[in-house]
């Protein structure tokens, strides 16, 4: 066979075993991009919870490193939870304006397809 | 003649710091100075990069900026009266990460969005592959100078032992190594039972990786094997072990792996995107359908059709002649020589 002609024969024998029960979705997470960040996903994110066990060397033999960082991190919680918190806040009250202002949104157009029906009858 | 390399980051194994070693190699041969600095350092890449604030070209020398990330710390280097080249790696679109690692998407957001800024303020914008540079607007090409001689000759003979996907790659969302997974998993239930999966590559994180073991432990378990940190002689071990190289990933700048498995002898099925057509010509099967099932029964025309594989292999060692390091060299003078 030619390269040229293995997708069509690929393409039919893929066909003729699905129609025979063939290839079921295994399932497990699917990678999927995001194209357009949505309002939930954004509250969802802007909540910071800093996973104290990410933070890690990158050097070879750098557990201690690892260790010793972590340590420090954990020594600083009560800093950084403020610093969390300012920033929380800021990011919540942020986007309940950015709701808001999507909801005011749709009630506008809403009114205004409204009007031009009425413009229109 | 003095050429400075810039680089947003460099790293021990990554593509764009690679490249930048095997130039300097050849400014070495051809009698040109310089110096490599980069604005992020990986403390396992040693000596060969110097920080960003170690720059110090004179007048008359030229600076070729390796684009591929986000960088503020470079916009600086713009400011400089030098003779400024880019060569753009391309920059990952941000939105394979913002559900998985939001700093490198931020990075990939920034990165895309500055860059034509950055083109805009170098004399000289080319692209590693013509994807790249189209992006720029620029048809100025260097491909990336491939170097096969760490991977030894081409192998003589078929893998021995159960069939083997291989894909080489960074573990990163835009690489799809979860769609490999699934698709070892269609082959072992429909036809290929024993067929086997390797991943290599370095993992964008640590969790990453582990995400990505436990859905291959949970699908196929034992069929998948990941691999890190292999040396050059370990990688071209993989490579001759691989009955295909599979490759899906969603956004390719250029795909060295390609060359290398063509360079071994290893059939190639990848999935036409970015620069990947450009580099595997007619040299690969596309996985252009969504489907996996296509897919599937492409990797088995590919393992079960002898003549099929003699021919991808044939074309596969074409297209390593046709990315010869002797062209490519001359293709990156003629961008850096006035």
């Amino acid at each position: 066979m030619r390269p040229e002609e293995a997708l069509a024969r690929a393409r039919e024998r893929a066909a003729a075993a699905r129609a025979a029960g063939g290839y079921e979705d295994p399932g497990g997470f699917t990678i999927e991009p995001r194209e357009r960040i949505g309002t939930d996903q954004l509250m969802e994110w802007a909540v910071l919870e800093p996973d104290e066990s990410i933070m890690h060397s990158t050097r070879r033999f750098g557990a201690p490193i690892t260790w010793i960082k972590q340590r420090l991190v954990h020594v600083l919680r009560q800093y950084h939870g403020e610093l969390t918190a300012d920033q929380t806040r800021f990011n919540m009250h942020l986007l309940i304006h950015v709701a808001e202002l999507e909801d005011r949104l749709a009630r506008v157009e809403a009114e205004r397809d409204a009007l031009r029906v009425d413009a229109d009858a | 003649m003095n050429v400075h390399q810039v680089l947003s980051g460099a790293g021990p194994h990554d593509a764009v710091s690679n490249q930048a070693r095997a130039f300097r190699g050849l400014f070495g041969q051809w009698g040109w100075g310089g110096q490599d600095v980069a604005a992020g350092i990986d403390p396992r890449v040693g000596r060969s990069f110097a920080p960003l604030a170690a720059l110090a070209p004179a007048p008359g020398d030229t600076l070729l900026i390796h684009y591929s990330a986000y960088a503020p710390k470079l916009r600086g280097v713009l400011e400089r009266p030098e003779r400024k080249v880019l060569l753009s790696h391309n920059v990952t679109p941000a939105r394979w990460f913002w559900d998985y690692e939001p700093r490198i998407a931020i990075q990939c957001a920034l990165g895309r969005q500055q860059l034509p800024e950055y083109a805009a303020r170098c004399e000289v914008v080319a692209g590693v592959s013509a994807f790249n540079a189209a992006e720029l607007g620029s048809d100025r090409v260097v491909p990336i100078l491939f170097d096969p001689a760490g991977l030894g000759a081409p192998r003589t003979q078929e893998p021995a032992g159960p069939p083997n996907l291989l894909f080489v790659g960074r573990l990163a969302p835009h690489k799809r190594q979860d769609e490999l997974i699934r698709l070892v998993v269609l082959l072992r239930a429909n036809g290929v039972p024993d067929a086997r999966l390797t991943l290599v590559g370095e993992p964008m994180k640590p969790w990453y990786l582990e995400e990505l073991r436990r859905l291959a432990g949970m699908l196929a378990p034992g069929a998948v094997t990941f691999k890190t940190g292999l040396t050059t002689a370990e990688l071209a071990a993989e490579y001759r072990a691989a009955s295909l190289f599979v490759g899906l990933s969603e956004h390719e700048g250029f795909c060295i792996p390609l060359l290398e498995a063509f360079h071994v002898g290893v059939p190639v099925i990848v999935r036409p995107v970015g620069g990947t057509p450009e580099v595997a010509g007619d040299a690969a099967l596309f996985a252009s359908d969504p489907d996996l099932a296509v897919t599937a029964e492409l990797c088995r025309l590919a393992l079960e059709d002898t003549e099929l594989r003699a021919t991808l292999r044939e074309r596969g060692a074409a297209r390593v002649a046709h990315f010869a390091h002797g062209p490519v060299a001359a293709q990156l003078r003629a961008l850096l020589d006035r």
